[in-house]
């Protein structure tokens, strides 16, 4: 091998170094496409869930739309008794409006069972001998005027006068999530 | 010493060449060489503003999903919210449900008995574990069976169902029993009862 020889195999090699070095830009190049086509793919693919999701959001929006006005008509109702105190004074105040003749009146506070959103209640248990006519419409402007109370229940017999009535009622005034601490 | 340079010519002898010629093949090489060079800046060219492109690309792509999964992000909070609030509104319409008031139930059932007969004792009574539901238990006197049949009326009138009815006499009192159910529709489904 003569230096003739010799440039030749240094020419050939720099030549081969040039074409690697091409071949390596042009990688290089590739590799960042496919890393653009990936993340492509990737804003396609969230592009697309993102619509499916808004659409059953609004679908789900228009499906529940009665549920939700019905809670905030109704939310209000709840939030007005936030405390036991205020409960009790709610009852007791209107068994002192309409002068009832109460036997009985106790209070405890409950917690009620498969409703996250009304943990708690105060129960009234009271017992009142009065009037026929005045007792009931007590009970019916109570039911009225506290819309969230429930009456559990509600016992009526005969009272001690002629046109008395004995009513023995157990009630449950919910109070605000907020207060159930 | 000096020896000019004429002088030296003189001497120089004829040389035959020591390194022979390369072959026609080998001596395309040079000129690939200038090629390859040539190529390879176009070539190279070519990849960086091919790369230059993809790189854009991929950063803008980045940016529209970094933006797409925010707001997925928000429509997925959004959607969480309203499920919170549907339960929340479930579960107060469970509570309303059973909440209905007892007072017309109670005076009807008191309005329906006729002078002959009296009722000694009436209570309503929800289930606690299903408080949609009441119990009615009555005792009555006098010409019961049909003071009952008006009482069951009245009852039917306040739409409430009658279920799994039980019906005992003793010492000249009837006495009564029976689940109600509502039979009218929820509160949800009916704008009827309303604060």
């Amino acid at each position: 091998m003569n230096s003739k020889h010799l440039a030749v195999v240094v020419v050939g090699l720099l030549i081969i170094c040039i074409v690697q070095g091409s071949l390596s830009m042009q990688n290089t190049a590739n590799k960042r496409r496919q890393e653009a086509e990936k993340q492509r793919s990737a804003v396609n693919q969230t592009q697309s869930q993102l619509s499916r999701s808004t659409t059953q959001l609004n679908d789900f929006k228009k499906n529940s739309a009665y549920l939700v006005e019905y809670l905030q008509k109704w939310q209000s109702y709840f939030n007005e008794v936030d405390s036991a105190q205020r409960a009790e004074l709610n009852i007791s105040l209107r068994i002192k409006e309409d002068n009832l003749v109460s036997l009985s009146q106790r209070y405890e506070m409950v917690t009620l069972k498969g409703n996250a959103t009304v943990p708690r209640a105060l129960r009234a248990y009271l017992t009142f001998e009065d009037n026929y006519a005045r007792v009931l419409n007590w009970i019916g402007r109570v039911e009225q005027q506290l819309p969230t109370m429930r009456i559990m229940s509600l016992q009526l017999s005969k009272g001690t006068a002629a046109n008395d009535l004995r009513a023995v009622i157990m009630l449950d005034q919910p109070l605000a999530a907020a207060s159930a601490k | 010493m000096l020896i000019h340079g004429k002088a030296i010519d003189d001497f120089k002898t004829e040389r035959k060449n020591i390194t022979p010629p390369l072959p026609m093949a080998l001596r395309l090489v040079p000129i690939l060489f200038y090629l390859s060079i040539v190529c390879g800046i176009l070539m190279n060219g070519i990849f960086a503003l091919q790369f230059a492109d993809a790189t854009r690309a991929r950063d803008q792509a980045t940016q529209e999903l970094s933006a797409t999964r925010a707001n997925l992000a928000k429509v997925d909070e959004e959607r969480k919210a309203l499920e919170a609030e549907v339960k929340r509104a479930s579960d107060i319409a469970a509570w309303v449900e059973s909440s209905r008031p007892l007072q017309p139930l109670a005076v009807n059932i008191a309005r329906s008995i006729g002078p002959e007969s009296n009722i000694v004792d009436l209570k309503l009574e929800r289930d606690p574990e299903n408080p949609a539901q009441l119990k009615l238990a009555l005792r009555l006197t006098g010409d019961s069976t049909k003071q009952l049949d008006l009482i069951l009326e009245r009852i039917a009138a306040e739409k409430y169902r009658i279920y799994t009815p039980q019906q005992t006499l003793i010492r000249g009192e009837i006495e009564y029993k029976a689940t109600l159910v509502w039979q009218a529709g929820t509160t949800v489904e009916s704008a009827a009862v309303t604060p």
